[in-house]
């Protein structure tokens, strides 16, 4: 059977001042009838200007190349544009990442998506607004009708990703390209959107080009699996041989830097993605490749195939087709050092917000309410969560930048913090010299030696070179950015770190670094942590002790090992459910429905009660209390009492 | 000995100069950080900004220039007296202009006449009154009237021969500094390619014009009014030239005011939110729901009545003038601090959420180094923008209130007050135009160069496309 | 809505209050009634009879604040703050100083102001839209580098040099239209013609510039590839995607000056001989007129506060975003 889309050495290439930027080059792809191809790369490898290239949608400025670019049998490259258009949102559609960037923030959503219904489908009035009203309902929003008259602005986020995908089912695409789909999402959410693809794929017969940075959403979706590093397809095979057996280094390199496989310390790729506008007689991977000799530097890899359909780009599978990666380094993380008490300690924790509403309304936003925390030194407690539950402003509470409503902060020793945003929490017009020891000086601790000393020991202490305090931010990347605001938090010798979801932007072999660095530091200065993340595969990474947090409250407690392994909470037990796989198959049904409901209306009774799967009359009336259910393990719910 | 002068310094000028030196500091603390190097360079490497640079560095010297002001000292009627000085302030751009552009002639003459371009009567040796074009007072010594073109044509091309010569020493000069790596030659030929990373050869053409100009000027201007004169028989070129200081004064000076304003209470509205902002937001809306010009008006017809009622206190008509300039920039000012504050509070209030303010707090730095340290450097890229954007409105805001006669004094030299005595003149017949044209085209020149030069800044330092 | 609009009105009284406050200081404190009579009646050898005589035929002869002489309310409203500023609350106006009622001479003279405002503001809008539009459409191409030049030009030359420049070639020398005058009914298009072309020139350069990059903010936000991605026209994209959110800030912005039209504009008017309110406020501040510059003040911060109002009751009629509270 001719595959429905089919990709022959594309090429996109974008004039930049000194040279030509090539974010794409080489690329190939082959598509089925109802087949979903994953294509997985990190951040500037390419695959979304793929996306765009396939669509004919880049920048005015891109020039796009290809030896081949057909679709259903028809040439996209020698279409008119105005053909174009109708494959555009036609046989072929597109969603986003961001969905509320994505959607016109002024027009409604059944303006939105009766657009496309008008373009392709010829329906105009009530037969597009019962259209539109259908394929509401066939993405899963409830009350469909009534949704058609909301604004974006209006609707949650999974809700926009939903119209996004609605929007996109308009034209009734052969091929629908999704984009990160689920990035901006919560895990709950995502487990939602992701089987609600899997649906609509199986009931429509629909092709997918699925493009994710998350080798466990693959793993769920995927039938075929692309390696994209640097604008060139690298790899490319079946889902169960990429599984079970991934044969580029930089392939093998991504899963040994994810966490919470329980291998010790990840993983993690020297050097940083080639630009795209430098050349590279070899192989583009060659200067950060482990297994790299003489050839991959001078000529640059032809596809061999490995077995089969899985094929890849890589001078070993010609000279050593049977490599075997060395296996990962098990150096156990280094015992951590004894605990010795308690550092930090919070009682009956509350943060109300006000919110003014007209001229005398007042609303009261509760994000965190009522909440015990303990962390003992040298220790780390993860706090999980979904967005919204409130785990930000504990760290912001804890660290005296939002004042309490009602509580007590018991900190034995500083508490400093790492910030989510590696782009937002170094000023960029500071040298990282002065950012350093900013600190310092407004806590007029004197530098022992000379400024310079200071700088360069901490700059050391983080793995950043000595001469890095003369530069300013943006000659640094996302990973070097964060080590910056680490030495920084570091410079006033706290003994506690409060890590907000530090590595929550960055790519996962970078992810990789900061990990082992914060677990090196632990075991080196015996700090203790407060690691706020939604990542479950870190809190085994990383946590000595995990909070699940919902809603302004946790709602389950224990050592990290005991709550990933025996979650008591029903809400423990969905979001570990929700983490997509890298074995194993894919779950028919969602495992949580609904949203969390806003912290500005908390239900009655338990605040989970609306979306627990075991919810029972009593539920809605009692709150929980905490009930041990093990050694330093609770958990509050009702059930278990 | 005393001196051959005594020195003037009216209020603008020390302003002027306060101005200069604070601008100077700015471009010494910028060359040294490379995070503001880095958006002038783009602002360097862009030929239409090297043109405006030039064109507007042309303007600023001669108003520096007209801005050393003195006293020149009086012939001693008698030897050993101490020194006596005249009454009439002069500049030193009236030092280094021809004495003859301050040869008033009767009235109106056209550019690069030799006669007047009204009849006169005139007695006759044998007392019979005709009416004839009299021959101009500065036309007496050159060519005789058949051979004017001639001399025209033979004073151009020898004024504009010294110029090029001139603006070739200047290249010279500009290689000679800047090969001294690869050598001069070798500077040149990449020069000339277009290979020297700035964009040698724009100025080398911009400066060749200004020569050339310069030149022509120089070789006419003794024996000719090059742009004619106006009603009363002044030189219009020198009319226009000594209105370049005023124009460049009130795009500058006022930001004196604006500037301290709008960036302390835009910032502190910004950052302290609360009642602070609450009070600041409440000054500005009150100024800005005043229409800017009857307040304008308003003031400045308050400070005529001052004048008028403090006489003694302006001993010439010079400090006079001087003091209503100084008194427009100064409301000119108060009236356009709050575009920019407001600017300012927006971008403070998304500065203040910033994680590093954060993390700053977290160390507790206080906020005074806060605003100091995180915000105010963040926010100068639209303090710098606003500043070269807001220029060109003050320069034409001149012309339009002179016209409804709130701008600066009558007596001094402006291009709205020369507007506002030509507007008129078009109505005669003939047409008397040069007046008017010389007045426009030297101040559309200005803004057009400062507006220019404006969007290239604002390019090159828009954090969205990688500036500052 | 009523709420939002009751909540607004009462902001506006204390900056109104502030308005008058400094605009009395500036005319009251800072120089007397003495000096102003002075300046009236010509500065030499004024005697001190002749300028009581003057602050007694224009009322300039009471206290500023507070008035002891006189009994009961008559202390605070027998003043020069009652009297001068604060009635300009109830739209009591007074009399200029050549004795005509400022109330009358504003409510005859604003028709002809809006004859010229009005179709300045109407079509100037949709010129200048249509022109930022057109350079978004060729983005990126010289056609848009043309326009956006052509733009600096036009917003770097004078304003008076339009008008002056019109005069001259469309009235003078080919005719086509009188210089100056104004009169009434079917005639003033006549007269109005040429102040409205004129102001449409000066107005164009900065106006199409500043739509422009309002325009190619929007056409660079994801939505708009959103768009493209469902196979919409590039003309479809700009006009129902781009123009809608780019309209906002345009039309809302365009509201709140909708009101000080009244004002009319004060250089066409007096150029052009034009008996509106622009012309008025020139006629006073160069006769020196202070009562009728007062009260063109508290005008235009009235009229700038409704503008306000309207700002936000626009915003959220356009921008569903937006609930007034």
């Amino acid at each position: 059977m001719a595959a429905l889309l089919q990709v022959e050495d594309l090429n996109v290439s974008i004039p930049v001042p000194g040279g030509l930027a090539r974010p794409v080059a080489g690329m190939a792809l082959h598509i089925g009838a109802g087949e979903t191809y994953a294509l997985v790369g990190e951040s500037g490898s390419g695959k979304s200007m793929t996306a765009l290239a396939l669509m004919r949608l880049l920048p005015a400025a891109a020039r796009l190349r290809a030896a081949r670019l057909v679709l259903q049998g028809e040439d996209l490259l020698a279409l008119p544009e105005r053909s174009m258009r109708r494959v555009r949102g036609g046989r072929m559609a597109m969603i986003f990442q961001e969905p509320m960037l994505a959607l016109n923030p002024v027009l409604s959503v059944e303006r939105q998506i009766v657009e496309g219904l008008a373009l392709h489908r010829g329906l105009s009035g009530a037969a597009a607004r019962a259209a539109a009203a259908d394929l509401l309902a066939q993405v899963g929003i409830a009350d469909a009708r009534r949704r058609l008259d909301s604004y974006p602005f209006e609707l949650s986020g999974g809700m926009r990703q939903r119209v996004l995908l609605a929007m996109a089912l308009a034209g009734d695409p052969a091929l629908l390209i999704a984009d990160e789909p689920t990035t901006a999402l919560d895990v709950t959410l995502q487990d939602q959107v992701l089987g609600l693809l899997r649906r609509l794929q199986g009931a429509r017969g629909m092709a997918m080009l699925l493009i994710t940075h998350d080798l466990g959403v693959v793993a769920e979706q995927a039938h075929h699996v692309g390696v994209m590093y640097a604008g060139e397809l690298v790899e490319s095979a079946p889902r169960s041989a990429f599984f079970a057996a991934p044969f580029h280094p930089y392939s093998r390199q991504l899963f040994l830097a994810l966490p919470g496989q329980g291998r010790g310390r990840l993983a993690q790729i020297a050097g940083h993605i080639p630009r795209p506008e430098e050349t590279l007689p070899g192989c583009r991977y060659a200067p950060r490749c482990p297994r790299a000799f003489e050839r991959c530097r001078q000529e640059a890899p032809q596809w061999r195939v490995v077995h089969g359909e899985h094929r890849v780009r890589c001078h070993l599978a010609q000279s050593d087709p049977g490599y075997a990666l060395a296996p990962p380094s098990t150096q156990a993380a280094a015992a951590p050092s004894a605990a010795s008490g308690t550092v930090l300690r919070a009682r009956g924790l509350k943060v109300h917000f006000a919110l003014r509403r007209g001229l005398f309304g007042r609303r009261l936003l509760r994000a965190v309410d009522g909440l015990d925390l303990e962390l003992a030194a040298g220790r780390t407690l993860a706090l999980v969560g979904e967005s919204g539950c409130g785990k930000t402003t504990v760290g912001r509470a804890l660290l005296g930048l939002t004042r309490p409503t009602a509580g007590t902060v018991e900190a034995r020793g500083g508490v400093q913090m790492v910030f989510q945003d590696p782009y937002a929490s170094l000023n960029p017009r500071m040298r990282i010299a002065s950012t350093l020891l900013e600190g310092m000086e407004a806590r007029g601790l004197a530098p022992r030696g000379g400024r310079a000393d200071v700088v360069a020991g901490l700059l050391a202490q983080v793995g950043l070179p000595h001469d890095a305090g003369e530069r300013f931010p943006h000659e640094f990347s996302g990973g070097q950015r964060q080590r910056i605001a680490i030495a920084r938090a570091l410079a006033v010798r706290p003994r506690i770190l409060i890590c907000d979801e530090p590595t929550s932007a960055l790519d996962v072999s970078v992810q990789a670094q900061i990990v082992n660095l914060l677990k090196a530091l632990q075991a080196e200065t015996g700090l203790a942590y407060l690691f706020i993340t939604h990542n479950l595969a870190l809190v085994s990474e990383l946590g000595h002790g995990v909070a699940v947090m919902y809603l302004g409250r946790i709602v389950e407690q224990g050592p990290a090992r005991e709550v990933l392994e025996r979650p008591r909470h029903p809400y423990t037990r969905a979001l570990l459910a929700a983490v997509p796989r890298l074995h194993g198959e894919a779950r028919a049904v969602a495992v949580l429905p609904g949203e969390p409901p806003s912290p500005l209306a908390p239900p009655t009774g338990c605040a989970f009660h609306p979306r627990c799967p075991q919810a029972q009359a009593a539920c809605r009336v009692r709150e929980p209390a905490a009930v041990p259910v093990g050694p330093e393990h609770w958990a509050a719910c009702l059930l278990l009492e | 000995m005393s001196l051959p002068f005594r020195p003037v310094v009216l209020w603008t000028d020390a302003l002027l100069f306060v101005l200069l030196t604070v601008l100077a500091a700015l471009a010494f603390w910028t060359a040294r950080n490379p995070q503001w190097r880095r958006p002038w360079a783009r602002v360097g490497q862009s030929p239409l900004a090297v043109v405006c640079l030039g064109v507007l560095g042309a303007y600023a010297l001669i108003a520096v220039l007209d801005s050393l002001h003195y006293c020149p000292r009086l012939p001693q009627a008698v030897p050993g007296q101490p020194a006596q000085y005249s009454d009439t302030v002069r500049s030193v751009f009236d030092a280094l202009t021809p004495d003859l552009w301050r040869v008033q002639e009767e009235t109106y003459s056209a550019p690069l006449a030799a006669h007047l371009f009204v009849r006169q009567p005139q007695t006759l040796p044998d007392g019979q009154v005709v009416r004839v074009y009299p021959r101009l007072r500065i036309a007496a010594g050159s060519a005789p009237p058949g051979q004017r073109w001639g001399d025209i044509a033979r004073r151009t091309l020898s004024g504009a021969a010294a110029g090029l010569a001139v603006g070739a020493l200047c290249v010279g000069l500009l290689a000679w500094r800047c090969g001294r790596v690869r050598g001069a030659r070798a500077w040149l030929a990449a020069a000339a390619c277009g290979q020297a990373g700035w964009p040698v050869r724009t100025l080398a053409a911009t400066l060749a014009v200004m020569f050339v100009l310069v030149g022509v000027i120089a070789a006419l201007a003794p024996a000719y009014h090059v742009l004619g004169t106006d009603k009363v028989g002044q030189d219009v070129l020198y009319l226009t030239l000594k209105s370049i200081r005023t124009g460049l004064l009130i795009g500058t000076l006022t930001t004196l005011v604006t500037l301290p304003l709008a960036v302390l209470l835009g910032i502190a509205a910004g950052y302290f939110g609360g009642w602070v902002d609450d009070a600041i937001q409440y000054v500005y809306t009150v100024l800005n729901s005043i229409p800017a010009v009857l307040l304008i008006a308003a003031a400045v017809l308050m400070a005529q009545v001052y004048i008028e009622t403090h006489v003694r206190m302006f001993d010439t008509n010079a400090a006079r003038a001087d003091f209503r300039l100084l008194f427009l920039c100064l409301i000119l000012g108060m009236t356009s601090w709050t575009t920019l504050a407001r600017l300012l509070r927006g971008e403070t209030l998304k500065i203040r959420a910033l994680e590093y303010i954060e993390a700053a707090r977290a160390f507790g730095v206080g906020h005074g180094r806060i605003l100091l340290r995180h915000v105010l450097p963040n926010v100068f890229h639209i303090v710098l923008i606003s500043t070269v954007m807001d220029f060109s409105g003050l320069v034409l805001a001149e012309a339009v209130l002179s016209y409804v006669g709130v701008g600066v004094d009558p007596l001094t030299y402006s291009w709205g007050n020369m507007i506002n005595a030509a507007r008129l003149e078009l109505a005669r017949e003939p047409v008397v135009w040069w007046q008017l044209v010389a007045a426009f085209v030297f101040m559309s020149t200005l803004v057009l160069a400062a507006n220019l030069l404006a969007d290239v800044v604002r390019e090159a330092f828009d954090p969205r496309r990688g500036g500052a | 809505m009523m709420r939002y609009l009751v909540k607004r009105l009462l902001y506006a009284v204390p900056i109104l209050l502030g308005v008058n406050l400094l605009t009395f200081a500036l005319f009251f404190v800072v120089n007397t009634p003495d000096d102003m009579a002075r300046l009236q009646l010509g500065t030499k050898r004024v005697t001190p009879e002749a300028i009581a005589r003057w602050k007694a035929e224009h009322g300039y002869d009471e206290p500023l604040f507070y008035n002891p002489k006189a009994a009961g309310v008559d202390k605070i409203t027998d003043t020069l703050f009652a009297r001068k500023s604060a009635a300009m609350f109830v739209f009591d106006f007074g009399r200029s100083d050549d004795g005509r009622d400022i109330g009358r001479e504003i409510r005859t003279r604003m028709w002809p102001s809006l004859a010229i405002a009005v179709p300045v503001f109407v079509i100037g809008l949709a010129a200048n839209i249509s022109f930022a539009l057109l350079m978004i459409f060729f983005r990126g191409t010289y056609l848009d580098w043309a326009g956006l030049a052509l733009c600096i030009l036009l917003m770097s030359i004078s304003g008076l040099f339009y008008i002056i420049a019109g005069q001259f070639f469309i009235a003078k020398l080919w005719h086509l239209l009188p210089i100056s005058g104004y009169s009434g009914g079917i005639h003033a298009l006549r007269f109005i013609l040429l102040p409205v072309l004129v102001s449409l020139a000066a107005g164009l350069g900065s106006g199409a510039r500043w739509y422009r990059t309002l325009f190619q903010e929007e056409v660079g936000k994801d939505y708009v590839r959103t768009a493209r991605a469902k196979g919409l026209s590039e003309v479809r994209v700009l006009f129902g995607h781009v123009l809608r959110n780019g309209l906002i800030p345009i039309l809302t912005g365009a509201v709140a000056v909708l009101p000080l039209l009244f004002l009319g504009s004060l250089l066409t008017e007096s150029f052009f001989g034009i008996p509106g309110l622009g012309s008025y406020t020139v006629d006073a501040i160069r006769a020196q007129d202070f009562a009728v510059v007062r009260a063109m003040v508290f005008l235009g911060s009235l009229l700038y506060i409704v503008g306000l109002m309207l700002t936000d009751i626009s915003y959220a009629l356009a921008d569903p975003r937006v609930r007034l509270g």
